[in-house]
């Protein structure tokens, strides 16, 4: 195969690569101002793809080594480059289907070291390396930044029990700028991983002299590609990280932020790196066990660990088989090409099931591949109160808590303030709190109308709070 | 294999004081300007150091910026 078509094909899965990253990565900067309503979705994805692009471009200093040190690098061919793309890019899709956060350098690297040990054997990389650039940072930032961002919650609840408008308007507005500084910092830090990538393989391709800065080109298109990326949101991402783990107030996103801002900066001037997925993956942690401990949802942050962990394994079989494929000639070349593009597509038709978007990014704090959301809408009010709708038992009761045998009552979560005048969907809620008045039996009172009012109600608990919580309707 | 345990000791300090302190800054500054907040003006100490420390805030965001920037080493 000409090396020119090939070279040609590995720069536009390059770029597709730099799109998944920018997708992945959006969440990193704009989850927490999203949840809490700092940026409006849309408006903060647009923010966040303008800032990654002026710093991808700002970003002079291309990494000379796309590896860091982790293969060999005078054995890696461009084969090998476009294997290990195919491995990320599809790490990076699985993972955006499952909304599961997860580091896009860690699967281009578990993806390089899988088609290097293929077709170069072990002894291509560098075990060492891999244990302090990729390993040890995995496991320290998240740790580093949640301490952090654990600590900067407790000041900012503890200093002061009144939340005035203006010191909330003061919260958002630091939001805003911290999540605007992260999303500069990535720009700076991802865009030149696939301007690396891609001025690797003009070299390895013949087709510019090593040792040269990139071509102007090279750094729009990668440039471009992930502020594209970042623009289209990764809202599946985007629900699990502002929502999925722990639920966010206004001074919580500004202390992950700030904390996920202040280990960026630290790790790169003391030359450490770290993934902005797992610092602020570890800083919204920190902040959910800094103000609601209890309501921490462990199982996300354990699939999430689990998805790291299977990060460099996963890209790197996937790598390996990419680069053994594509060795194979032409047709093999082309036969990943085609899988990559099919499994893309089905990627796609599958996450339309549960579609997320910037309209209902806010609405719920799962992500579901296949089967229905228990909190689907009911399609009459009789309908939904004579049918027994499977909800989950609140915090503290069992099945065998008398509360539990409390008849459905529906719950608006939130104050409707949908723009195109559909009502947001009503949830199916048993009654929460001991020592209210259980509600009659719905069946026998009027139905209940899903588009009235709903008295909002301080919630009785001793957390710290600074905002109400939609409480149960009077009868 | 040599790790740099120092360099990862000097990340968590900076990471960790640097973020506790930015917060006690916006905290204080809160705490400065509520009673302004509520009834609308407040002792001249209150506002002199609530819009000093805002404006802090304001330099150090200057000043990671430049952290940032290559263009500025």
């Amino acid at each position: 195969m000409p090396i020119e078509a090939m070279v040609v094909v590995v720069v536009i899965t390059a770029l597709v690569f730099d799109f998944t990253n920018g997708f992945h990565d959006s969440a990193n900067a704009m989850a927490t101002a999203v949840a809490t309503g700092a940026y409006k979705p849309k408006r903060a994805v647009l923010l966040a793809a303008v800032m990654n692009l002026i710093g991808a471009c700002l970003s002079t200093e291309v990494a000379r080594t796309i590896s860091h040190g982790i293969v060999d690098d005078s054995l890696v061919t461009v084969e090998m480059v476009f294997a290990g793309l195919v491995g990320a890019i599809l790490w990076n899709l699985v993972t955006w289907l499952l909304g599961l956060p997860s580091s896009s350098s860690h699967a281009m690297f578990g993806g390089l070291i899988g088609a290097v040990v293929v077709m170069a054997g072990v002894s291509g990389i560098h075990p060492g390396v891999i244990l302090s650039k990729i390993l040890l940072p995995a496991l320290v930032a998240p740790v580093v930044a949640g301490v952090a961002s654990y600590g900067a919650t407790k000041i900012a609840y503890r200093s002061f029990r009144d939340a005035s408008k203006g010191s909330k308007k003061r919260f958002r507005t630091g939001q805003r700028a911290s999540s605007l500084m992260v999303a500069l910092a990535h720009g700076t830090s991802d865009g030149q991983k696939t301007m690396g990538v891609i001025t690797l393989v003009l070299v390895a391709g013949g087709m510019q002299t090593p040792g040269t800065a990139p071509h102007w080109w090279v750094i729009g298109a990668a440039g471009l590609a992930i502020a594209a990326g970042t623009y289209s949101g990764g809202w599946r991402i985007m629900r699990t990280m502002g929502k999925g783990m722990a639920d966010i107030e206004g001074p919580q996103g500004f202390a992950a932020e700030t904390s996920a801002m202040a280990a960026i900066l630290a790790s790169s001037h003391f030359g450490f790196g770290l993934s902005t997925t797992h610092v602020v993956s570890g800083a919204v942690m920190g902040t959910g066990l800094g103000r609601t401990p209890d309501q921490v949802r462990w199982n996300t942050a354990g699939r999430m660990g689990i998805g790291w962990l299977m990060t460099l394994p996963a890209s790197a079989l996937v790598g390996a088989g990419a680069a053994l494929l594509a060795h194979q000639g032409v047709w093999g070349f082309g036969l990943v090409v085609a899988i990559l593009v099919a499994a893309a597509g089905a990627i796609k038709v599958i996450s339309n099931r549960n579609h997320v978007s910037s309209d209902n990014v806010n609405d719920d704090h799962e992500v579901r591949v296949f089967g229905k959301s228990d909190k689907a809408i009911p399609t009459t009010t009789q309908g939904a109160l004579a049918t027994p709708l499977a909800p989950s038992l609140p915090k503290g009761i069992t099945p065998e808590h008398p509360l539990a045998a409390t008849p459905l009552v529906l719950t608006r979560l939130k104050k409707p303030k949908s723009k195109k005048g559909k009502p947001k969907p009503v949830s199916p809620h048993q009654a929460p709190l001991p020592g209210l008045a259980p509600p009659p039996d719905p069946v026998d009172s009027d139905p209940v109308d899903p588009a009235a009012p709903v008295d909002v109600v301080g919630r009785a608990d001793s957390e710290n709070r600074l905002e109400p919580v939609a409480g149960e309707e009077r009868p | 294999m040599n790790i740099d345990w120092w360099a990862l000791v000097q990340v968590s300090i900076v990471t960790i004081v640097g973020a506790m302190a930015i917060v006690s800054l916006m905290s204080l500054a809160n705490w400065f300007l509520a009673p302004q907040d509520e009834a609308g003006s407040t002792v001249s100490w209150r506002r002199v150091g609530g819009y000093a420390l805002i404006g802090l805030m304001g330099l150090i965001v200057a000043f990671g910026i430049y952290l940032l920037v290559p263009y500025f080493h």
